[in-house]
């Protein structure tokens, strides 16, 4: 490539690089500012906001819903998942290819139409209102794509070798799954968890459709926050969670290596 | 199309990756219409060397020229050079025409004159029937035949090959490389040919240069190298050969004796003669040598049989000397077994051995030779 | 494994999808055809005529679509050549994949938010607009096309760059080798690398397109109100309570979504 040619090159793509991370500098450099207001360029360096941060009542139990809800809903996602895996994989069903689509179709509908079948269904069939079991249960059936996925992934790419040595050595189907096939599936399947907890962490549609009153999940309250109000004190609750994501990031790095950006597009 | 000679120089080439890898003041010159082996076994730089010439990787170091001109920092379409790769790398979605015909589309060349060109190349290498079909519909030895014609398309100045046989099987292997070495004579085309196999540099090459870890260790006519190896290196590389640790005693112009196995050795040896009581390593070919019972050569030097291992035609037997516990190789015609422990005795003909240049084996290397 | 056990296996799942998910969507197919006001009234079609014959909801169509389209488009074309100068220049690779990948991880309302600040009427991106052209208006990005078109932009960037990347990879590095010997790198690209990436390019240009479609947040954050998509409008009728349209407006959503859903598994599973 030519002399200019090279510089044109880098020239863009950090360029693009740059528009990338140019949401998030803003948000951590504003969430330094001294000022009342969110004011561009900050007049001066001050902590105060995530002071105000750690002080917010509210957001505090946002985040711990949020929390809250994740751990849940990945914990249902991988006892509803990983057997759904198995079955997919292995059983001889019928339309398997059709219980696949619908295991992975949460993730491929509109949320806007989940969240408003699932309200629907909370307020003229079941005749009840929102709650926290119905904020789980929704966000479940949003990680359990995630798990069936990175399960199946696993599983079709084990060495069924191994399983038929332990079988020829004796051991029954609780055994096998528990000791061989569990194990080497493991990973992908963490993995997978992984993934949804921050899915269903991160999702607003869902979690705006089912909200009950003091019981919002924290990207909900930011949302509600963010249409009316601009303090920095908003810049500051952002700045946390991309923290939080780029600590995300490098721990999802050294968990399972440089696959995961693949990954992340499905 | 007429082509320019395809001379090539490279002078003080080097690249390397980290400390250790790579290539170091590589010096090399090829005549036109040549073919070079680069010869060595993995690791050695061989590959590098051949993707230098071939721009796709850019020297730390030195110069490449080709017919007097500098193409050290040519891009590759532009040096003129045609190169098959170790995987073939046909394009899997152009038909095997369009393969061949893809540097003359780049090169500006329009279309009946494209597809006849295709065509001749094509028929050249036997392939004429199979122009619409998909390379993975191919054989390995006809993927290995369209990428020979897709470099030959362009009528390059140097052909350059990475190892084209090593995914093919043996019976195909001896026949495409001679179909390769008629080729490439009756075009009088410059080639460098890389292989770890030295049955296909005795096969395909004028010359081969003998690699060991990014450095040239031997360069020779083929069959001169095969039959006498100047280094250690090369012989161990080539195993036809034994290696014998001497000392160097007196010697007169022509020859010169050495104190070896035991025994005082008179070899032929041209050049300067190295200072007594030095070590000498002394070479010399596996069919140079004879077997014998004890009381029928009692003169001979005393050994037991090793092993004997049956192969193609001939029986290889190892033996290990008393005096210095070497072990020697023996090739002889088809023989009944010898029982293992058999004590004989070996007798050497001095007058083919030679003084290996370079270090003595004992600084060199301390793997066993079989 | 038998079909029995396999049945037994799938019951957990079957637990939680056809109670919460399932019958939810069977309900709102039917709510979408029910008539506004009453429960009791009988099967109409009022609410989709409704949203088929208005300009106001068939506009709304159009900018949906439009906008998915406009963006997966732009993506792609600022995507390819980003890809491509990474896979020839291998080291720049992983750091600049993970500055372009690295927001995926952060919550959008996070990502947002920074857009709200950057696009503001005092804020930096106007700051310079009117350093270079000095005496102008600020730039009105909140509450407008620009502005989502912008957030847009760069919330479907890491997933097409991502496709796009995994796609070029895959090309056996010889088969790119053989191709420099023979051809200019531009040629290159355009003859051997955009082919053989196509079925990666055309999953991240679907991605796009179908995520920016359905995207709720974006136009709800930036458009602040002003700028209506089907989502949007979507959640309005629900906060209105009129469901039955709320669930029209959300079936015709899935319709027009459902082909390109189908078209990125397609493009997913497809190899050169």
């Amino acid at each position: 490539m030519s002399h200019t040619g090279r510089w044109i090159g880098r020239i863009y793509v950090l360029a693009v690089a740059g528009f990338s991370v140019s949401p998030l500098l803003i948000v951590i450099v504003l969430s330094f500012g001294a000022d009342d207001f969110v004011v561009f360029p900050p007049t001066g360096f001050s902590l105060r906001w995530y002071g105000a941060l750690l002080r917010d009542g509210e957001l505090a139990r946002s985040l711990a819903l949020s929390v809250e809800v994740a751990a849940a809903a990945a914990v249902i996602g991988l006892f509803a998942g990983v057997p759904a895996a198995l079955a997919l994989d292995r059983a001889r069903l019928p339309g398997r290819g059709i219980l696949q689509a619908i295991a992975l179709s949460p993730l491929l509908l509109p949320e806007v139409l989940i969240g408003l079948a699932l309200l629907q269904f909370i307020l003229s069939t079941l005749e009840t209102s929102p709650s926290f079991l119905t904020l789980v249960a929704a966000h479940a059936v949003l990680v359990f794509p995630f798990i069936v996925q990175f399960a199946g992934a696993a599983l079709v790419g084990l060495n069924l070798e191994i399983e038929d040595a332990a079988r020829t050595l004796g051991a029954h189907p609780g055994r096998l799954f528990a000791q061989v096939t569990l194990p080497a599936i493991a990973p992908s399947v963490a993995a997978g968890a992984l993934f949804g907890f921050i899915f269903s962490f991160d999702n607003v549609a869902i979690s705006l459709f089912l909200a009950s009153p003091g019981a919002t999940t924290l990207p909900v309250t930011l949302y509600e926050r963010a249409t009316y109000s601009n303090d920095p004190s908003l810049a500051a609750a952002a700045a946390t969670l991309i923290y939080l994501g780029l600590g995300a990031a490098v721990l999802l790095r050294r968990f399972s290596g440089p696959a995961v950006p693949a990954t992340v597009g499905q | 199309m007429t082509r320019a000679a395809g001379q090539l120089e490279l002078e003080g080439v080097t690249r390397t990756f980290g400390p250790a890898a790579g290539v170091f003041d590589i010096g090399l010159s090829v005549s036109p219409g040549e073919c070079v082996c680069l010869l060595g076994p993995s690791g050695c730089g061989k590959t590098t060397l051949l993707r230098l010439v071939a721009g796709l990787l850019q020297p730390d170091a030195g110069r490449i020229l080709l017919d007097g001109a500098d193409i050290t920092h040519t891009a590759p379409h532009a040096r003129g050079v045609g190169f098959v790769f170790q995987t073939w790398a046909l394009f899997p979605h152009m038909s095997v025409r369009r393969n061949v015909e893809f540097g003359l589309a780049a090169r500006g060349v329009p279309q009946p004159q494209r597809g006849r060109q295709a065509r001749r190349m094509l028929d050249m290498v036997g392939l004429g029937a199979y122009a619409e079909r998909r390379p993975r519909q191919l054989s390995g030895g006809q993927q290995q035949r369209v990428a020979l014609a897709r470099a030959l398309a362009i009528n390059p100045r140097l052909l350059l090959l990475d190892e084209p046989m090593s995914s093919l099987d043996f019976a195909l292997r001896v026949e495409l490389r001679r179909d390769l070495r008629r080729l490439q004579q009756e075009l009088a085309l410059t080639a460098l040919y890389v292989t770890h196999d030295y049955g296909e540099a005795l096969a395909v090459a004028d010359r081969t240069v003998l690699l060991h870890t990014g450095r040239i260790v031997e360069e020779q006519a083929t069959t001169a190298l095969f039959a006498r190896p100047r280094t250690a290196y090369g012989a161990r590389f080539l195993g036809l050969h034994n290696l014998l640790a001497g000392t160097a005693e007196q010697g007169s112009p022509g020859s010169l004796l050495v104190r070896v196995a035991g025994t005082t050795a008179r070899i032929p040896h041209a050049g300067p003669l190295p200072p007594v009581g030095a070590p000498v390593t002394l070479c010399f070919d596996q069919w140079a040598t004879s077997l014998h019972a004890p009381d029928a050569a009692p003169e001979g030097l005393p050994c037991r049989l090793a092993h004997s291992v049956a192969e193609h035609g001939t029986t290889r037997l190892v033996v290990r000397l008393d005096a210095s516990q070497e072990m020697i190789t023996i090739r002889v015609p088809r023989t009944e077994s010898i029982v293992e422990g058999t004590v004989l005795r070996l007798i050497i003909d001095w007058s083919d051995a030679w003084v290996l240049e370079g270090a003595p084996i004992s600084e060199q290397f301390s793997e066993e030779l079989t | 494994m038998t079909r029995r056990a396999g049945l037994l296996l799938l019951a957990p799942a079957l637990l939680l999808l056809l109670p919460v998910f399932l019958v939810p969507l069977v309900i709102i197919a039917e709510t979408s055809i029910r008539g506004a006001g009453s429960l009791d009234s009988g099967w109409t079609l009022a609410a989709y005529r409704q949203i088929l014959s208005s300009r106001y909801f068939l506009t709304a169509l159009v900018r949906t679509f439009g906008l998915g389209l406009s963006i997966a488009t732009l993506n792609t074309v600022l995507a390819t050549p980003l890809a491509w100068w990474l896979i020839r220049n291998p080291r720049w690779k992983l750091p600049v994949t993970a500055l372009v990948a690295a927001p995926l991880l952060v919550n959008v309302v996070a990502r947002l938010e920074g857009w709200q600040l950057l696009l503001s009427d005092s804020g930096p991106v106007n700051a310079v607009l009117s350093a270079l052209l000095p005496g102008g208006q600020p730039v009105l990005f909140l509450g407008s096309t620009l502005g989502v078109a912008i957030a847009l932009l760069h919330i479907m960037l890491p997933y097409v760059v991502l496709a796009l990347l995994a796609a070029m990879q895959a090309i056996d590095p010889t088969v790119l080798d053989a191709a420099d010997t023979l051809a200019r790198p531009g040629r290159v690209f355009w003859t051997v690398a955009l082919p053989l990436s196509l079925p990666g390019l055309a999953s991240g240009f679907l991605l796009a397109f179908t995520l920016a479609s359905a995207s709720f947040v974006i136009p709800a954050v930036i458009g602040g109100g002003r700028f209506n998509t089907f989502p949007t409008l979507i959640y309005q009728d629900m906060l209105a309570l009129n469901t039955p349209r709320a669930a029209a407006l959300a079936m015709c959503l899935l319709a027009a979504l459902l082909p390109l859903a189908w078209a990125v598994r397609r493009t997913r599973n497809a190899a050169p």
